[in-house]
């Protein structure tokens, strides 16, 4: 069922890529580097850290920060600890 | 594993990354692994004691671009208030001694002093959670999870694995966790159910 995700590709489906040789990074973007021989989905450091400041949504299903007792307050209220 | 050259767009339609166009990408980068992040602070219940049931389980992400949107959009590792965790482990591994992929495993831990630390913990724990996504462990699946504690005095980073009994395999994750997460100190090992008794050996790193 990959294969039927990525042959009708819609924006947003956000199909999982298989092979990255079907990949043109922009330039100015490193490619994974240590792709594993395996077919495991390896990504070093310098590549994950490429997405901090693209991939910045909040998922619809990840509680909210006061859900979780993480609210502003406690921020404020434990400067110097 | 083998190759699956149905899953590969042909011609010109080609995947469309984050990088490409952020608003209307169509491919993620996937995860070897699926991982579930949790948030526990007993510390703000009355009864303390009650662990479990303080412990909330936040989210499943499996493609890098989830992650980072889970990332960028939680508290930061250094404005939590004492007493919490946060626990990133595999999908169906709950963080706690008694799951079955714990029971025989142990944990590298270091406690590194808050007041030394405060600017550093955030990237040190952005880094552990990477070496566990990115998978550069050489050893990965004996890696169950990782672990952030914020206490008053200290910051303790951990990573649980799954058994204890393999000193290769043991030190092989710990100088990848020390070295992926910019850690300085000494690292140390010691299996769970040392831990919930006197001291065992410690294996160091």
């Amino acid at each position: 069922d990959i294969a039927r995700t990525v042959s009708a590709p819609a924006p947003l489906s956000s199909a999982r890529i298989e092979n990255f040789g079907a990949v043109s990074y922009p330039t100015g973007i490193q490619s994974p580097i240590n792709a594993d021989p395996q077919g495991k989905f390896r990504y070093n450091r310098d590549f994950l850290m490429q997405f901090m400041s693209v991939c910045t949504d909040k998922p619809e299903s990840l509680p909210s920060l006061e859900a979780l007792g993480m609210d502003e307050n406690d921020r404020r209220s434990q400067s110097s600890g | 594993m083998a190759q699956d050259n149905l899953a590969v767009p042909s011609g010109d339609n080609k995947y469309v990354t984050v990088f490409n166009d952020p608003v209307n990408f169509n491919a993620k980068h996937p995860l070897h692994n699926s991982w579930t992040l949790w948030f526990d602070n007993p510390g703000k219940k009355s009864n303390a004691n009650n662990w479990e049931q303080s412990l909330k389980e936040l989210i499943t992400f499996d493609t890098v671009e989830d992650f980072w949107g889970v990332y960028n959009n939680i508290m930061k590792t250094c404005d939590l208030s004492i007493s919490s965790n946060y626990h990133l482990f595999k999908q169906g591994i709950k963080p706690m001694w008694e799951d079955p992929a714990n029971k025989h495993g142990g944990k590298w831990s270091i406690q590194l002093p808050r007041n030394k630390t405060m600017s550093e913990i955030d990237n040190i724990w952005l880094y552990t959670m990477l070496a566990c996504i990115g998978e550069a462990f050489e050893h990965a699946d004996e890696v169950c999870g990782v672990v952030v504690s914020v206490r008053k005095a200290f910051f303790r980073i951990s990573l649980w694995t799954r058994t204890s009994d393999n000193q290769d395999v043991a030190m092989s994750i710990g100088r990848t966790l020390k070295k992926s997460a910019n850690i300085d100190g000494t690292l140390e090992f010691q299996s769970h159910h040392d831990s919930s008794k006197s001291q065992g050996k410690a294996w160091t790193v």
